[in-house]
């Protein structure tokens, strides 16, 4: 309860005498500008799954670019074309449901990550349990540089893109009509999402910035209905839910990574339940009134 | 009130349409644009200036943090001569804080194992020690909070194994290194073992030791099956039985005669004397350097040098001399507290050695969970003839091949025991291992961290001693 019988002290003391904490802090709000703005089209277009996947396909992109000693980055936004391309042909050619691709690009690449990385049994290649769990507490001035240039190219691309996503969101034919190119309108949609992952799976790791990427717009979705304010919303509410996992971790000694994620799903959790409670409440109120209302009235005559 | 998602799912076309076409006109969107480049520039400067802004919070008395970069010939007149500037640890002048009766340092330790080393090394109050990792935590595996990140700032100096034992932590720790918290790297300190990836064919490691000259010339290497090209100072002989000296019992020479099988190691010379000059502390730094071809630091190198009391009390020294030349701390109480626990840590070493001298010669061969044991096997003359895990990390995973391979080895060598770990990692496997193979057993040992209270391993010294005793139970057998 310190952090409501203290505010000072639990909320803002931290940030304000620790640079670890701005550090962090930074890395975090801007995984959750990168990710909530790319991440309501994600939930209003029910690409969760496809988004799942992307998170976990860079896997294999990280894992070699770690034994070649290459630029890691790149190495995780190369995987991610190759899930998206890869998506886009088994969609193509594969009779089967769009999401029976997914999944086997999916645990395709999860596995090759495995692969991979116990190929390297002569020397240390376990560095992806970093990579599923990021790594917030040590983050550095260089990650910042790097997540800001990533996430002005997932951010500024999906609102300069607002309109031809919107229209492919709600009507694809639609979108066919007005010659916004479906296709490639969703291509780019999947290219910014990898954008997007690659910024922030390092604050967070490729585990958890799933949390972030579904956790706030969804929240939002619960209660707004109209898109750039579920986009605002969800930047808001990811930026308090990344502050509290932070903080929490900070104050309560809990894994920094897990504790953001965890809040970021256990606001939807809360959300949700007062709406279905607050539902069912006004329901149960208004059937009340209604009984009251008819009472008296069929009082009345007798 | 309508569920917000529901309404986007059901929308009807019509609706759809509409509001996909009101948003045409796109008026929300420069706007927002505009708001996110402007959040994307504050964060940037903020970013940016923030370094400069703030020295670590929790105001502890000892030295202000030294830019890390500080190169180290910042280091004047320091009197003891046994100290040739531990590698990674950034110096300072070391005058500025040298006032008795200060409180204690603070210091933190990765591994519950290195925090206790270190509490014997400022015994009696001269520091407060914390390890990160509890008891029974896998050092490889470890995902830091915040609030471990802070104790790392406001420690004044951290005590971390090094050679990327500490994987999960490795950015955090970078990062606290780089806020100011020096950072006294164990196995930086120490003669290093390279790892060997043909190992899991059944061959050793390679012993990557250089000797120096002042003394004797008779470097025996009992596992150096392929280290030709990167050692050429002294000869190697492939054998067991060459006579040998054990440095650390100098002073009590009464016991050499009983040490037969423990084969020599030059470098321990310096446990006779601690004042004693050991100038090849440097030597061995530029050994490993061309190593590392795989494109990240350190892949080559076996971290875990605690396993090895003679390494350990090597790493004490070290400690102590940094205790006091760049913390500070009171040199006399500082080197009561050394001595007395290289003692303690020369009594182990003889233990174990007594402990394991019942395991015949025949039977000195290790079968571990993962690659953990070179250390130990090289300084008390055992092989480590496979692991389960085929690596130096816990983290990787061993092919149904390797496994197989491994039983194979096994029988082939008549191994009586596996030794599994205190950890919860991969424990079914080594089962799975030993229920394949009939009349082997599974023992487990201490690796990379102390036990819990009561489990007779809370003491790095105790953990040492219960791990020889098992190995010894399980092989004399």
């Amino acid at each position: 309860m310190e952090f409501l019988t203290e505010p000072w002290a639990w909320w803002i003391e931290p940030l304000v005498a620790n640079p670890f904490m701005r550090r962090a802090l930074y890395a975090g709000l801007l995984a959750v500008l990168s990710t909530s703005v790319i991440g309501t089209w994600v939930v209003l277009r029910g690409l969760s799954f496809l988004g799942d996947a992307l998170a976990h396909g860079v896997l294999p992109g990280i894992a070699l670019a770690l034994i070649l000693g290459g630029n890691v980055t790149l190495g995780a936004l190369l995987a991610a074309l190759v899930v998206v391309g890869g998506i886009g042909a088994l969609r193509r050619y594969s009779p089967l449901p769009t999401d029976t691709a997914i999944g086997l690009l999916f645990v395709g690449m999860l596995a090759l990550a495995v692969v991979i990385m116990s190929g390297q049994s002569g020397s240390y290649g376990g560095d992806l349990t970093g990579l599923l769990f990021g790594a917030i507490t040590g983050v550095d001035d260089a990650d910042i540089h790097r997540q800001i240039i990533t996430t002005a190219i997932s951010a500024g691309g999906t609102l300069l893109l607002y309109r031809a996503f919107l229209v492919l969101t709600f009507n694809e034919t639609q979108a066919q009509i007005l010659g916004l190119r479906p296709r490639l309108t969703h291509f780019l949609l999947l290219a910014l999402l990898a954008v997007a992952i690659v910024s922030s799976f390092e604050v967070v790791g490729t585990l958890l910035v799933f949390a972030l990427l579904i956790g706030p717009p969804a929240t939002a979705a619960l209660f707004l209905r109209r898109v750039p304010l579920i986009m605002a919303a969800a930047v808001v509410l990811g930026s308090i839910t990344t502050t509290v996992g932070i903080l929490v971790s900070y104050h309560h000694d809990t894994a920094a990574g897990g504790t953001m994620a965890l809040s970021s799903v256990a606001l939807f959790l809360a959300v949700l339940t007062l709406k279905v409670f607050g539902s069912w409440a006004i329901e149960h109120l208004r059937r009340a009134l209604r009984r009251t209302d008819t009472a008296p009235t069929s009082a009345a005559p007798g | 009130m309508l569920s917000g998602m529901n309404l986007i799912l059901n929308l009807g076309p019509k609706t759809q349409t509409r509001r996909a076409l009101a948003a045409l006109r796109g008026a929300p969107l420069r706007r927002a644009i505009a708001a996110g480049c402007a959040l994307a520039l504050v964060l940037a400067s903020c970013a940016s200036e923030e370094p400069a802004s703030t020295a670590p919070a929790a105001g502890a008395p000892a030295p202000p943090p030294a830019e890390p970069a500080a190169p180290p010939p910042a280091e004047p007149a320091a009197p003891p001569p046994a100290e040739p500037t531990p590698a990674p640890s950034p110096t300072e002048a070391p005058a500025a804080d040298s006032d008795s009766d200060q409180p204690p340092a603070q210091i933190v330790a990765t591994t519950s194992i290195w925090g206790d080393i270190t509490r014997n090394v400022a015994c009696g109050g001269l520091a407060e020690v914390d390890s990160i990792l509890p008891p029974l935590a896998d050092p490889h595996d470890f995902e830091a909070s915040m609030a471990d990140r802070a104790r790392l700032d406001a420690a004044d100096l951290i005590v971390e194994n090094g050679l990327l034992l500490e994987q999960g932590l490795a950015d955090t720790l970078a990062s606290a290194e780089a806020d100011g918290t020096p950072i006294f790297s164990a196995a930086e300190q120490v003669t290093t073992i390279e790892f060997d990836a043909d190992m899991f064919g059944g061959h050793g490691h390679d012993e990557h030791e250089d000797d120096h000259d002042d003394h004797e010339d008779d470097h025996d290497d009992h596992m150096d099956d392929h280290e030709d090209e990167h050692d050429h100072e002294h000869e190697d002989e492939h054998e067991h039985e060459d006579e040998h000296d054990d440095h650390m019992d100098d002073h009590e020479d009464e016991h050499d005669h009983e040490h037969e099988d423990e084969h020599d190691d030059d470098h321990d010379e310096h446990e006779d004397e601690h004042g004693h000059e050991d100038e090849h502390e440097d030597e061995h730094e530029d050994e490993h350097g061309h190593e590392d071809e795989h494109g990240h630091d350190h892949g080559s190198e076996d971290p875990h040098v605690w396993l090895d009391p003679v390494r350990v009390a090597q790493v004490v020294e070290n400690l102590g001399a940094v205790l006091v030349d760049q913390h500070g701390l009171d040199e006399d109480r500082v080197s009561a507290c050394v001595d007395a626990y290289l003692a303690e840590l020369g009594q182990l070493h003889e233990d174990i050695t007594e402990t394991l001298a019942t395991v015949p010669a025949g039977s000195r061969k290790l079968v571990t969970n993962h690659d953990a044991f070179a250390y130990f096997a090289d300084r008390y003359d055992f092989e480590v003839i496979g692991t389960v895990i085929p690596s130096f990390s816990t983290l990787a995973e061993p092919s149904p091949a390797s496994l197989e391979a491994l039983a194979e080895l096994i029988e082939e060598t008549g191994v009586s025991a596996i030794f599994g770990e205190f950890l919860d990692h991969h424990r079914d496997l080594v089962d799975a291992l030993a229920d394949r193979l009939e009349g082997v057993s599974v023992v487990n040992l201490y690796s990379g961290a102390l036990g819990p209270a009561g489990s007779g391993a809370e003491t790095y010294l105790a953990m040492m001693r219960l791990n020889a005793e098992t190995i010894a139970e399980a092989l004399s057998g």
